[in-house]
């Protein structure tokens, strides 16, 4: 009986198989025996796309820490993450899809139930239970799954870039009409939205300006604190770069920012540093113009005792 | 770069002309679509019988669509997070005879009141059981409707009447509005006004939309949800208030289908079956035209077990409908 046996968990795929075969991006890369393969022969297979031009580039912002983590947990999903990020900084998220990092960016944000660990924002111990909490403290989300998630398909424009601040539109009874319309065309002018009027329909909008407009609905809120999950899935490469843009100039304004990607060519491209998940533990803070593909990679396959389960 | 980017924007660019006009006529078309319904339904009703079009009629169909239209403003805030509300008619007969027997003793201002109260409380259950709770909405206040119908019948087996000398002075008519039309056209406008011009009526269209996106933008869709549930069965209970001036009595068995038939009012009148989108005014527009029915077939004297089969069989078909568009509009997006 022949088997073909599937796993991001290195070592097993060497103690495995007779044969290893790797694929990146759905094509073949390489066949080889097993036997005599390393596990870094594996990762120098699975790396090597094409790097991207450096969007942020300077020495790493050396200001205050605007968000500290410490200890954070979430058993079965991470465990006792710790980093801080600096105002203007822009800390990446790497390691393999299953790491964690969704969790750990919804965790902070509120919208799932730490078991355990502290968060400051801008030196104060802030306690947060739900994404109000998150963003009463300043920090929003940009979540992974858009469509699910992130944008509202039958509301406006307007609507959605409102959505987050709309409790300080009210006005007495009502809300103040005047003052969203101006903060809705702010928003478009600055981000360049190119959207036909403010009251379209965001889901007759392309994935990239869907992905602007949940963005703009933060800078809208001024947040101090800007986690991004998969800022560039399902985007087209012009819209990629505008995104990796608004990201800059978000952190050149001041604010924090945490990325977490699956791309390591963006990681290394947009961030100061990057910090890797390996199975819900933190295996290693790199400096990003320091590091390299292969590098993030051996931390991503690090630490391979799993997390024990809930 | 810039040059792929001017070109990468060039459909987006080419659509959005009208994209645009699309968006500006999309209100414009839905009410359009509404109205002629409505007026072709009036033409039809003064062809089949003269006694359609006048003034008598008309006070009646008012009057009689106004009850179940209170209702329907219910269902209407329910339905807009996502919801359905099946006890809307239990709670109504509830708050009847809660009327009805207190109104004599401690008069009809405290004894409505009560009877409100009572249907925010019952209201607010069904709301924390289907959102704390995970009880599906369905489940959840068709149980609520049990215990609403089952209290009704605790109060009184039989229907109570109310003496005429208490729901005399509450019985107004203004031209073709009585009071519970006057209820019911007043409370539509303060629902429409809240819906469009309030931050709280924004968060229910955006909860309707997409209710996770809603709680990551930080509204706080639990507390909402429970209130618009609680809301909805004060509405019904208000209902009840009204049914008691318009009959002078208070039904415990009153009101079999209609929580039904206030959803097929507002599916008539564009509402979204899932959420998310709807215009109030059409809505209501909605259940009239529904009513309008009902209303011709007596004109015209049809068998009520025909009519039964008629409305039962208009139920399916405008729910079905619209779930059949909300599922193409799914595919499309």
């Amino acid at each position: 009986m022949g088997l073909i046996y599937i796993s991001h968990r290195l070592e097993e795929v060497l103690r495995i198989g007779d044969r290893v075969t790797v694929l990146r991006d759905g094509a073949h890369v390489v066949t080889r025996p097993g036997a005599g393969m390393t596990q870094h022969d594996l990762i120098e297979a699975m790396v090597g796309r094409k790097l991207m031009a450096p969007v942020k580039t300077g020495a790493p912002p050396t200001g205050d820490d605007v968000l500290r983590v410490s200890g954070l947990t979430r058993r079965s999903e991470f465990e006792d993450v710790t980093f801080a990020v600096r105002e203007g900084e822009v800390l990446g998220l790497g390691g393999l899809v299953v790491a964690g990092r969704s969790e750990l960016l919804e965790t902070i944000f509120g919208a799932r139930k730490a078991d355990a660990g502290t968060i400051w924002i801008s030196g104060r111990d802030v306690r947060i239970a739900c994404p109000e909490d998150a963003i009463r403290a300043g920090v929003g989300l940009v979540p992974e799954e858009r469509r699910a998630s992130g944008v509202l398909l039958n509301r406006s424009v307007a609507d959605n870039l409102s959505l987050a601040v709309i409790d300080h539109l009210g006005s007495g009874f009502g809300l103040d009409l005047k003052r969203m319309r101006a903060l809705v065309a702010k928003q478009i002018a600055n981000l360049s939205i190119k959207t036909p009027s403010p009251e379209a329909l965001a889901g007759q909008l392309s994935g990239g300006k869907q992905q602007k407009i949940v963005i703009g609905k933060w800078l809208a809120a001024k947040v101090k604190v800007l986690l991004l999950d998969e800022p560039t899935r399902g985007v087209d490469v012009n819209a990629k770069s505008e995104i990796y843009r608004l990201v800059a100039d978000l952190a050149k304004s001041g604010a924090a920012i945490v990325v977490a990607s699956s791309e390591l060519p963006e990681l290394l491209a947009i961030t100061d540093r990057i910090l890797v998940l390996a199975q819900g533990r933190q295996t290693a803070v790199l400096e990003t113009a320091k590091t390299n593909e292969v590098e993030v990679m051996r931390y991503a396959f690090a630490g391979a005792k799993p997390l024990a389960a809930a | 770069m810039s040059g792929q980017s001017s070109l990468a924007s060039v459909p987006d660019h080419a659509s959005g002309k009208s994209l645009a006009g699309q968006t500006r006529w999309r209100g414009l078309v839905s009410f359009a679509q509404i109205g002629v319904a409505f007026v072709a339904l009036l033409l039809l009703g003064s062809y089949l019988s003269p006694d359609f079009a006048s003034a008598g009629n008309f006070r009646n169909l008012l009057n009689q669509t106004s009850i179940l239209g209170v209702l329907a403003l219910a269902q209407f805030l329910v339905v807009l997070i996502g919801g359905f509300d099946l006890s809307v008619a239990a709670v109504l007969a509830l708050s009847s005879v809660i009327v009805a027997a207190e109104a004599p003793h401690v008069g009809f201002g405290l004894a409505g009141l009560a009877a409100i109260l009572a249907g925010l409380v019952l209201g607010a259950v069904s709301g924390v059981a289907s959102t704390v709770g995970r009880v599906p909405p369905m489940i959840a206040t068709l149980g609520v409707a049990g215990i609403a119908r089952g209290l009704a019948f605790v109060v009184t087996l039989k229907s109570l009447l109310v003496p005429i000398a208490i729901t005399n002075p509450l019985q107004v008519t203004l031209g073709v509005f009585t009071t519970t039309t006057m209820a019911w056209l007043a409370l539509t406008v303060v629902i429409a006004l809240m819906l469009e011009f309030t931050v709280t009526g924004r968060r229910l269209y955006a909860i309707g939309g997409n209710e996770r996106a809603s709680r990551l933008a930080g509204i706080p869709v639990t507390r909402l949800k429970i209130a618009t549930y609680s809301v909805a069965g004060g509405l019904s209970a208000l209902g009840g208030v009204l049914f008691v001036i318009r009959s002078s009595s208070g039904v415990p068995h009153v009101g079999a289908g209609w929580e039904l038939e206030s959803i097929a009012g507002i599916v008539i009148g564009g509402t979204q079956l899932f959420g998310g989108e709807g215009n109030v005014i059409e809505a209501m527009l909605g259940v009239l035209i529904y009513q309008m029915i009902s209303n011709l077939m007596n004109l015209v004297a049809i068998n009520p077990y025909y009519q039964d089969i008629v409305q039962a069989a208009v139920i399916v078909a405008v729910v079905g409908a619209s779930a059949l568009r909300a599922g193409w509009k799914g595919k499309r997006t």
